[in-house]
């Protein structure tokens, strides 16, 4: 992806967002995970226009008296989780064609959807939306954060990539795969046909077949805009690759493109083609499962996120939903099969950021990137610990105790348990 | 060039992969790589001509270097197959190893079948069959569904396993490809110029367009630049580029086609645009073969044979099968056409042989047929350069068989692709054959190249050249002889003491529990083909002996133990009035014992069946009150104390406080080494009948019992501990009161709720326990008694009582036969089976055996259990028979001892144990070559013998 591009879509959709607060706002903390550097005890976290002004030991950074204090002294802050690819909270993510890479998913998110709620309550503070798996070219993404009431208030930045897939729903794997090279060679032809129509302009212009003040004004066909920017690299594909039978081929259009992979969790028969990988991958959320070994017929389990661990490979996570929806349970499922803490800490942080060229906005705490921040009761990896605050850019977005969802869920837990006091005293 | 061209696929793959993709390798250990020769027993090399027997097959970096009959120089890695057949690799001409499931497009020239084959799998099935490469299919449906490959099943190299992923286009002239579906290409944002069309029919939809469509498609791609060819979306056009291949002759065109109007369509297109052509399971061949041949069309054929698999069809008369083709392949070939033959779809690939065998047994000749999997398969499939015969220069592919290809039971060994073994049968195999040139079953019968099937532990089959299964390992010993495992009727092997003796046997010593399966001892008997004996200890008086019956070659204490209690011995010798009444006695007191537990098991079988109901409550009996026994003194209550020594080792003191009630003891005993604490005290039970006491208690590691007699205050008898064998124990009485025994808690009774009414077993008294299991039928009692009244008494004795039994001495026998009185009990001679009788030489086994009796041979020695068979030679060398002898050492004491579903013959179903001489069983000169107990090879001197 272009970076400087990128950077300006940043830049602008910061100046376009309202109610970003100019105040300063500090963030007391007794632990901070930077994600960026060594732990911060007794911190505190000093915000300003949204960014982070300063970042340090309580004794090193003054809190100006004009700041609003968050006292979180007993609590842990860390950079909100990031999301490099997910599908979630859209109104249809998938087009029943295959070939539509004029989509954008700004036409199908829902601002309202409870997804983003869930996101937020979650610690999630940036989320890389793509169209689904479904489809063989499927539109463009956008990094979204949780938080707005319209797409323009959650955008962070537009058309970050187009969606590729090569899951073969219905048909079977190898014409999925001609398919795909067709759909491009189709682009390359298009866009050789449109050069060679320009250098004749210019060859006619040139001769003087053209008046001189006509210029080439004709355009790229809209509907083939984004694939043109694929093949020409100006924009990355996030590939979907459903499982190590297709990882040969994608590594192939590898080759050609500028392509992030997004991971199915069968992997065990490529373990030596992961090994070759030399980019970050995304994994899909489910990260364990099982297979019987056709000689031994004993049934084996496995773990995605630990196999491209041993691979050297760095990953991201995504959010899926039941259990696997929420963080700790992805990262613990990460630890449980032996990734060490700092690699799952990071495949919800500085891997994803990177991974979305922007990590020098979001994914860690330092001076100058955004105050994106999550205020935890404990560790992020335990199942008891809470997000009490989430802050994006210096503005409280979500608190536990006004969560009315929250709130009703224990409300109504409390007056299931609360007629059952005076059974129990029988009993005894 | 468009850029839509695709980069050759190889070199793509290389690319993306970089030179060398890691597979983990299947079964490439313990296997020479690199440089090496294989020495075969016959190379057949794949030209469907040439089987060189005793050939050397080298090989270089995974090539062919060379075939020749010259031994390699020393220091060349050698691979063994002698005694086996190596064929070059299969090629497999047809598979479904790629499931490509057809495109809904009519039309996809420039799908690649190699995209669905999945390079990680392990293709065991395959590699078990001896399929190197394959043919890779690209959907089956379809008008032109694509371009095949060919790759080999195993490799770490993808690169290299690729042979070709442009085999071939394959058009398919059939049925099927009339039927495609109609397709819905909707655009996303219709407008006037971009409207919104109805589902495209896609042609042809009827065999009269078929070649029309094709001769258009093919004219169309001759235009070069055409750009893609096909209608609807981006995604769903063609590159035109293989259909120019075929038509430029670069690339056989695949005609699927199984009728002949199919196959002549097929032949048309052929020539009118001169190509080069396979036509793919062309059943109906036989009317157009000639032409094809004139052509140069070549076939792969598919088996349409199915086995063990249910073929539905026929049911209706009216309804439309199509008939299996057998003969196609022998029809084409006859005619001269290029034949590869692989099996249908459905058949695993490891019985790719079997099914090309049907081809033979329907007219192909065999040559042919391996040329169908080796050196013609590969040209069908254009892959001859490198695969299908073992040439100098071409891959080293090639497959070890235990037999001649195409014969049933014949099992690939090994499976080498590239010069790797791939896959090697795995040696501990399930199933077991020994080939012998002559099986003495020990019922008398001999087979003449006869074969033993073993399978887990049994004897699964035994005959005259039988096939043998695929997948068992074949143990070859054509010159050898085979019997059952010889049996020692008497050994002492296994009971040996360490400082001491044999102990004298017992009728209640737990033989089973004392034996080890893997004692050493048990091997020089194995040595000479003892499989089985029966074990016990010194002969002594009347009561002397149980026997155990065991294997000497178990892996395991469960096949160790053939049967624990086998029999009893006895020494018998009194003569006079009453002199059998002790005998008898035993007899009585065991055949009660034996009714109670027949009682037992009727009554538990009722109560089980009747268990739905409810169970009459057992009458409880009336205890006599506590007080009672405090009141007088009697003559057990008390503390009792005792020492004994075990092993001149070990003192143990024992302790006993006793109580008794009406006739019931109830107590405790605590035992314990000297001065250094007694073990925790255990309740105990007993009675107490006549002056003696017997009582009944766990400890050391097992039951144990003290059975005493009563005399004042002092206490003899004997105390039987379990495995550890009995000690005479001589105790005093040091207290007339109660001790713990009142004061420790009442012994614990079952909670009422779960006394549901089963019956109580009787209590076990293992010195009856040897009796009941011969009154049952399950052990025979062996009575060593020499003179003739004694003879005659026992014989009628346990005839009259119906007691199985065998003798064993019976001096008097040998002058007398008609001291048996008609009857014909077994007779255990030995180790002496010639004696010296006034300088005559008695062959006492002879002697027997001639007088129609069962003869069986004991040795009654420990080491010397080894010579056993050779007792027997020397009874053959006096004159008894080879076929009596042979009896004796396996069948005779089998069925003497009840052991005839196990073991004495070779027979379906008994335990495979087995001998194998390198000639003669009874020939001094006679080595045992092979021992087979409980299904496994125990000894095997076949190398040493060489």
């Amino acid at each position: 992806m272009n970076l400087s591009l990128l950077r300006i879509a940043v830049a602008s959709a910061t100046i376009a967002l309202p109610a970003l607060s100019q105040d300063l706002v500090a963030v007391k903390a007794k632990t901070i995970h930077t994600m960026a550097g060594p732990i911060v005890e007794d911190g505190v976290i000093l915000l300003q226009n949204g960014r982070i002004k300063a970042i340090g030991k309580q004794a090193d950074v003054e809190i100006p008296w004009s700041a609003k204090v968050i006292d979180a002294s007993d609590k842990v802050v860390m950079p909100t989780w990031v999301i490099a690819h997910s599908s979630g909270g859209m109104r249809g993510s998938n087009e029943s064609m295959q070939n539509v890479p004029w989509l954008s998913v700004a036409d199908a998110v829902d601002p309202g959807s409870t997804f983003f709620e869930g996101m937020r309550r979650n610690g999630v503070g940036t989320i890389h939306t793509m169209p689904g798996n479904n489809t063989l070219m499927g539109g463009k993404g956008m990094v979204l954060r949780p938080a707005g009431r319209t797409i323009e208030d959650m955008t962070m930045a537009a058309d970050t990539g187009l969606k590729l897939s090569l899951m073969a729903g219905g048909g079977s794997r190898l014409q999925k795969i001609r398919e795909m090279r067709r759909a491009i060679a189709d682009i390359r032809e298009y866009l050789a046909d449109y050069n060679r129509q320009k250098d004749e302009f210019e060859k006619e212009k040139a001769a003087g077949a053209v008046a001189d003040d006509k210029e080439w004004d004709k355009k790229i066909d809209r509907k083939k805009q984004a694939a043109v920017d694929l093949i020409e690299k100006k924009m990355k594909g996030w590939l979907y690759v459903p499982s190590f039978a297709e990882l040969s081929e994608a590594m192939r259009m590898g080759q050609e493109l500028d392509l992030n992979f997004v991971l199915g969790p069968n992997l065990d028969e490529a373990m030596a083609m992961l090994r070759r990988l030399k980019q970050p991958v995304v994994l899909e959320a489910t990260l364990e499962y099982f297979e019987t070994d056709a000689e031994t017929r004993e049934e084996e389990q496995f773990c995605s996120a630990k196999m491209l661990a041993d691979a050297g490979v760095p990953f991201a996570l995504s959010l899926g939903s039941g259990p696997t929806g929420n963080p700790w349970w992805q990262l613990g499922t990460c630890v449980r099969n032996g990734v060490s803490r700092e690699q799952a800490l990071a495949a919800l942080t500085t891997v994803p950021a990177k991974m979305i060229g922007m990590d020098d906005q979001v994914g860690s705490l330092s001076e100058g990137k955004l105050g994106n921040l999550q205020i935890l009761t404990g560790d992020p990896l335990s199942a008891t610990t809470w997000v009490e605050m989430v802050v994006l850019e210096g503005e409280l977005v979500y608190e536990r105790s006004k969560d009315p969802r929250l709130q009703y869920l224990f409300e109504a837990a409390e007056e299931a348990a609360a007629p059952q006091e005076p059974k129990k005293e029988e009993g005894k | 060039m468009s850029p839509s061209l695709p980069l050759p696929r190889g070199a793509a793959l290389a690319a993306a992969l970089g030179a060398a993709m890691v597979v983990a390798p299947l079964a490439a250990q313990q296997a020479p790589s690199g440089t090496f020769a294989v020495r075969c027993g016959k190379l057949l090399v794949g030209d469907g001509q040439q089987a060189i027997t005793d050939a050397w097959l080298y090989v270089r970096d995974g090539k062919v270097e060379r075939v020749s009959k010259t031994p390699p120089a020393d220091d060349t890695p050698v691979v063994d197959a002698s005694g086996k057949i190596v064929m070059p690799g299969i090629v497999a001409v047809d598979s479904d190893l790629a499931p490509a499931r057809d495109s809904e497009y009519q039309v996809t020239p420039d799908a690649y079948a190699v995209d669905a084959f999945d390079f990680e799998r392990s293709w065991r099935a395959a590699l078990e069959g001896g399929v190197t490469s394959a043919y890779l299919s690209p959907g089956r449906s379809r008008l032109v569904s694509g371009q095949g490959a060919v790759v080999k099943l195993a490799g770490t190299d993808l690169v290299e396993r690729v042979l070709t992923d442009e085999a071939c286009l394959r058009v398919n002239f059939g049925p099927a490809a009339l039927r495609a579906p109609r397709v819905f290409e909707p655009t996303a944002h219709p407008t006037d110029e971009d409207p919104l069309e109805p589902a495209r029919i896609q042609t042809p939809t009827s065999r009269i367009s078929m070649l029309a469509e094709l001769r258009a498609l093919f004219a169309a791609a001759s235009e070069q630049d055409s750009g893609p060819g096909g209608e609807g979306p981006a995604e769903h056009r063609y590159d035109e580029r293989a259909l120019r291949m075929v038509l430029q002759g670069k690339m056989p065109m695949r005609a699927s086609a199984q009728t002949a109007s199919d196959i002549r369509r097929a032949l048309q297109l052929q020539q009118e645009l001169g190509l080069q052509m396979v036509l793919e399971s062309p059943d109906e061949i036989e009317r157009v073969a000639a032409d094809a041949a004139a052509q140069q069309a070549m076939a792969a054929f598919r088996m349409p044979t199915m086995f063990g698999k249910s073929v539905p069809g026929g049911e209706d008369r009216f309804q439309e099968i199509k008939e299996p083709s057998f003969d196609a392949p022998a029809k084409a070939a006859a005619a001269g056409m290029v034949v590869g033959i692989s099996p249908a779809s459905g058949v695993p690939l490891r019985d790719f042989l079997m099914s090309v065998a049907i081809a033979v047994r329907h007219g192909l000749p065999e040559s042919t047929a391996l040329r169908a999997v080796g050196l013609d398969a590969a040209k069908v499939l254009g892959v001859d350069q490198r695969v299908g015969s073992l040439q100098a220069g071409k891959d080293a592919d090639f497959v070890v068989l235990s037999g001649d290809p195409l014969a049933v039971g014949t099992m690939v060994e090994a499976t080498w692709i590239d010069g790797v073994r791939r896959y090697a049968r795995s040696t501990d195999s399930q199933l077991l054959a020994v080939r012998a040139g002559r099986i003495h079953d020990g019922t008398g019968r001999v087979l003449r190249n006869g074969v033993v099937l073993i399978q887990d532990g049994r004897i699964k089959a035994v005959g005259e050249d039988l096939a043998i299964p695929y997948g068992a390992e074949v143990l070859e010993l054509g010159d050898g002889v085979a019997t059952p495992g010889f049996v020692d009727v008497f050994s002492h092997l296994g009971l040996a003491g360490e400082g001491t003796g044999v102990p004298a046997g017992n009728p209640g010593q737990l033989l089973h529990e004392v034996l080890a399966h893997d004692d050493p001892m048990f091997e020089p008997a194995l040595r000479e083909g003892i499989t089985s004996l029966l074990v016990g200890g010194k002969d002594g008086g009347l009561t002397s002996g149980r026997l155990a019956a065991i294997k000497t070659g178990a892996a395991d204490r469960d096949g160790l133990i053939l049967r624990e209690i086998a029999g009893q011995r006895m020494v018998f010798d009194a003569i006079g009035p009453g002199a059998t009444k002790p005998l008898a006695d035993q007899i009585a007191r065991a055949k009660k014992y034996a009714d109670g537990w027949k009682k037992y098991e009727k009554a538990l079988a009722d109560w089980e069946a009747g268990k739905d109901g409810t169970p009459a409550p057992e009458p409880e009996k009336p205890e006599p009150s506590e007080g009672d026994a405090e009141k007088k003194v009697d003559p057990v209550t008390g503390t009792w104390e005792a020492e004994i020594v075990i092993q001149e080792r070990f003192r143990l003191q024992i302790k006993l406080d006793l109580t008794l009630k009406g006739n019931k003891v109830t107590g405790q005993i605590s035992i314990g080494m000297g001065g250094r604490g007694r073990s925790q005290a255990q309740d105990i039970e007993g009675t107490f009948e006549n002056g003696t006491l017997k009582i009944e208690f766990r400890g050391m590691g097992g039951s144990a019992t003290l059975e005493a007699t009563i005399e004042g205050d002092n206490l003899t008898g004997q105390l039987s501990l379990g495995p550890m064998g009995s000690q005479e124990v001589n105790g005093t009485r040091t207290s007339t009161k109660p001790g713990a025994a009142s004061k420790a808690p009442p012994p614990r009774r079952k909670k009422k709720d779960d006394d549901d009414g089963r019956p109580k077993p009787p209590k076990t008294d293992q010195n009856l326990e040897p009796m009941r299991a011969i009154l049952e039928g399950r052990g025979t009692l062996v009575v060593r008694t020499n003179r003739a009244p004694a003879i005659q008494g026992v014989v009628t004795l346990l005839e009259k009582e119906k007691v199985s039994y065998a003798l064993t001495g019976a001096d008097d026998l040998l002058d007398d036969g008609a001291l048996l009185g008609g009857k014909t009990p077994a007779i255990v001679v030995g180790p002496e089976v010639v004696v010296e009788d006034d300088g005559d030489l008695v062959n006492v086994a002879a002697t027997f055996a001639d007088h129609d009796l069962p003869i069986m041979f004991g040795t009654g020695n420990c080491a010397g259990t080894r010579y056993l068979p050779m007792h027997a030679a020397y009874a053959v060398r006096y004159g008894l028979s080879p076929q009596d002898a042979l009896q004796a050492l396996t069948l005779w004491p089998a069925e003497a001892f009840h052991l005839d579903e196990r073991i004495g013959s070779l027979e379906k179903g008994k335990d495979a144990d087995l001998v194998i001489f390198s000639g003669n069983p009874f020939e001094p000169m006679s080595r045992v070559l092979l021992v087979v107990c409980n299904g496994r090879v125990v000894v095997d001197n076949r190398e040493q013998t060489k």
